[in-house]
């Protein structure tokens, strides 16, 4: 076997980077240049020239080699709020800047909105700049819309299911925060769980919040069993209230598990069959909020995934439909809050 | 100007200007391009230079690989990647006995190679191998992608040192996996399933499971059937069937009787008990629906899963953790889901409206 770097190293005592330096003339003692060359004549150290010359035109490149560019896409500027109204955008774009960061891409945060972009000055700067991987960052359906040619592009979606063409997709794991909120409320002592979420969210999600609630109810008797609620969308919320009331009455939910936080202050009047307050538990904290029991979804982590996913995307080079479409979903952390506060065994009986 | 690099290949070795003059006159820039799958390049010519490559039996220079490796992640890889398969077979022949996992296996390889690691099988058979063994060999191969396939059968929790590895589970078995898994997409096949028994002229739809074989599939399905039972008026929602070791002839027909089931969801262990406890002339008015259509006979309808396509994005994810450096076990575990199929089969006709 050749003699490798670390041959010479261990055989002048020295470090093996010192050795690279020696041999290319950059070690200032001259002592240590002199015992370095000599150790690699006697073992027989030769460079690979391959690697000599491909390192040498690397270095030489570097400075006009430019890394490889990669968009975030969002359909809200920040005039419309992109930045202070929506908190859930800042920590998308943090996770998408940071995955670029490592994996070594530049990473632009673009804008389909008044005054910004709309589908086509977006493409003419994307072809301009080189962009080939975009992240299509949460964009909301009632708002500008987007239109490219996708076969020029590896593309994954944050949420942003109503935008057609199939991608690989990444979003939080609704599902599972629905299954084990419900087994955390189980667990606290709480028999009747309901579930309230938004009609649209249901349909943005496929319905996974359902899916999840029913299965985790199967498992409980039917006694406890309480059917889904689900909220109108654009309620404020006084009608939300109005809407929800004649359902806790019948229902008689111990508990209510929700993707909406403000549901903890508008069922907390209401008492469960169990004699108490309701309870409730959040499925869509950020951070985690204080006052309530919930679970809190890490969204920097999907903005990471979506961006280890399209790197993936762009070495193999699937552009437009991936070979195989894929859905991520990424589980979120349960917090105890005195929104849910533990059921002794003794009340829960009541 | 760049050094011109004068080429160490022995003359035999195919190379992109010899796929570039093959394919009809092409620089070998064209081809790289092709080979990588550039949009510059056109389809036609993509196409037709990746055939040629193929025919040529190109191969990328893995010391040009190893080296762009080092470039892009500042590390060198002393060893060549290897992702470990690890499933309870106690050789590869009894993998490839199974055709999931021979499927499974063969997706993850090719898509192995096309991102420069190789897939290898290691077995775990719990006669002859411990986790703590094998969690020594993975390590002193060097080894630092796992793909945990079909696990299914092992009873003892495994026993890896998880911070060493890039780990990637696909169909876990228990209901809440720990690591990353990939998952066929059963709660959007259940429900597609659901509708296309009740388009071809089934009412009364049943789900039948066996006791104690909880799998996340088997949630999936669960949660799928609930989900469109909930749109349907309250009489046709079915509750599900429950197979046990002491099930009787007569609670069968019971279930059968009381909801009036015209089709059942099942896979085919369950299928099979059902029958055999209904008995011929009963089950013959049946419609089924298998849920693991895999190696069984062509004419059964039933919801299909793509085993290759579950390997190799099994596969794609390992190489991306491994990438990113994400080791051991995730604060926040991920289900990445692969679409499944339905077909159509004479276990289902159409029976008329």
């Amino acid at each position: 076997m050749n003699p490798t770097i670390k041959d010479v190293a261990r055989a002048a005592g020295v470090h093996y980077a010192t050795v690279s330096r020696a041999l290319r003339g950059l070690q200032h003692s001259p002592a240590t240049r002199e015992r370095v060359r000599k150790a690699a004549d006697r073992l027989g150290y030769t460079r690979n020239p391959t690697f000599l010359a491909l390192s040498s035109r690397h270095t030489r490149a570097a400075v006009s080699l430019q890394p490889e560019r990669i968009a975030m896409i969002s359909n809200r500027s920040p005039e419309e709020g992109f930045y202070k109204l929506f908190p859930h955008y800042r920590l998308l774009s943090k996770g998408v800047r940071s995955q670029a960061a490592v994996l070594g891409y530049e990473c632009d945060l673009l804008f389909l909105d008044r005054g910004h972009h709309d589908s086509k000055s977006l493409y003419r700067y994307l072809k301009r700049n080189k962009i080939r991987g975009l992240v299509l960052a949460a964009l909301e359906p009632d708002r500008r819309s987007l239109e490219l040619p996708w076969d020029e592009f590896c593309v994954v979606k944050i949420d942003s299911q109503h935008i057609k063409p199939a991608f690989t997709f990444v979003s939080v794991d609704q599902f599972h925060y629905t299954r084990l909120a419900f087994e955390k409320m189980r667990g606290l002592g709480y028999r009747r769980i309901g579930l309230v979420v938004g009609s649209e969210d249901e349909k943005a999600t496929g319905d996974l919040h359902t899916a999840a609630f029913l299965l985790a109810r199967a498992g409980s008797p039917l006694k406890d069993w309480v059917s889904p609620f689900y909220l109108a969308p654009g309620l404020g919320t006084p009608q939300a209230r109005k809407a929800l009331v004649p359902w806790l009455q019948q229902e008689k939910p111990d508990a209510v598990i929700s993707n909406w936080t403000q549901i903890w202050q508008l069922v907390r009047p209401f008492t469960g069959a169990n004699g108490l307050p309701v309870a409730t538990a959040a499925m869509c904290m950020l951070t985690h909020i204080r006052a309530l029991a919930g679970i809190v979804g890490d969204l920097q982590l999907v903005g990471k995934r979506a961006v280890a996913s399209l790197a993936s995307l762009l070495q193999t080079g699937q552009y437009g439909t991936p070979r195989i479409k894929t859905n991520t979903y990424i589980q979120g952390k349960w917090h105890d809050g005195p929104s849910a506060p533990s059921v002794t065994a003794g009340l829960s009986k009541t | 100007m760049t050094p011109r690099i004068k080429s160490t290949k022995t003359p035999h070795l195919v190379t992109m200007a010899d796929v570039g003059q093959q394919a009809g006159g092409y620089h070998h820039s064209t081809v790289s391009l092709a080979l990588r799958n550039h949009p510059g390049i056109s389809k036609a010519v993509r196409g037709l230079i990746q055939k040629t490559a193929k025919r040529l039996g190109y191969r990328r220079d893995p010391m040009l690989t190893a080296f762009n490796h080092h470039r892009t992640q500042g590390q060198v890889r002393k060893i060549r990647p290897v992702i470990a398969y690890i499933a309870n077979f106690s050789s590869l022949h009894g993998l490839e006995a199974s055709a999931a996992h021979r499927a499974t296996f063969k997706g993850g390889s090719a898509i192995a190679r096309m991102l420069h690691h190789r897939l290898e099988f290691f077995p775990l058979d719990e006669a002859t191998m411990t986790a703590k063994r094998l969690d020594a060999i993975l390590h002193a191969r060097g080894v630092e992608g796992l793909i945990l396939g079909g696990m299914n059968t092992l009873v003892s929790p495994l026993d890896f040192t998880w911070s060493r590895y890039s780990t990637i589970g696909i169909e876990t078995t228990g209901l809440d996996s720990l690591g990353h898994s990939v998952e066929a997409a059963f709660l959007d096949g259940a429900r597609t399933a659901m509708r296309r028994i009740t388009e071809l002229g089934c009412r009364r739809i049943g789900l039948v499971t066996i006791r104690g074989k909880e799998t996340k599939r088997s949630m999936l399905i669960q949660a799928g059937v609930l989900c469109e039972q909930a749109l349907l008026p309250a009489e046709r929602r079915i509750s599900p069937f429950e197979l046990t070791e002491t099930t009787s002839e007569s609670e069968v027909r019971q279930w059968l009787c009381r909801f009036k089931v015209d089709a059942v969801l099942a896979n085919q262990a369950a299928w099979q008990q059902l029958t055999t406890l209904a008995g011929r002339g009963r089950v013959q008015a049946l419609g089924w629906a298998c849920t693991d259509l895999n190696g069984s006979a062509h004419d059964v309808a039933g919801i299909e899963v793509d085993y290759e396509a579950l390997g190799a994005v099994a596969v794609e994810q390992v190489v991306m953790l491994m990438r990113v450096y994400q080791r051991g076990l995730p604060d926040e575990a991920s289900t990445t889901f692969v679409p499944v199929f339905w077909r159509d089969g004479s276990t289902l006709p159409f029976r008329g409206l």
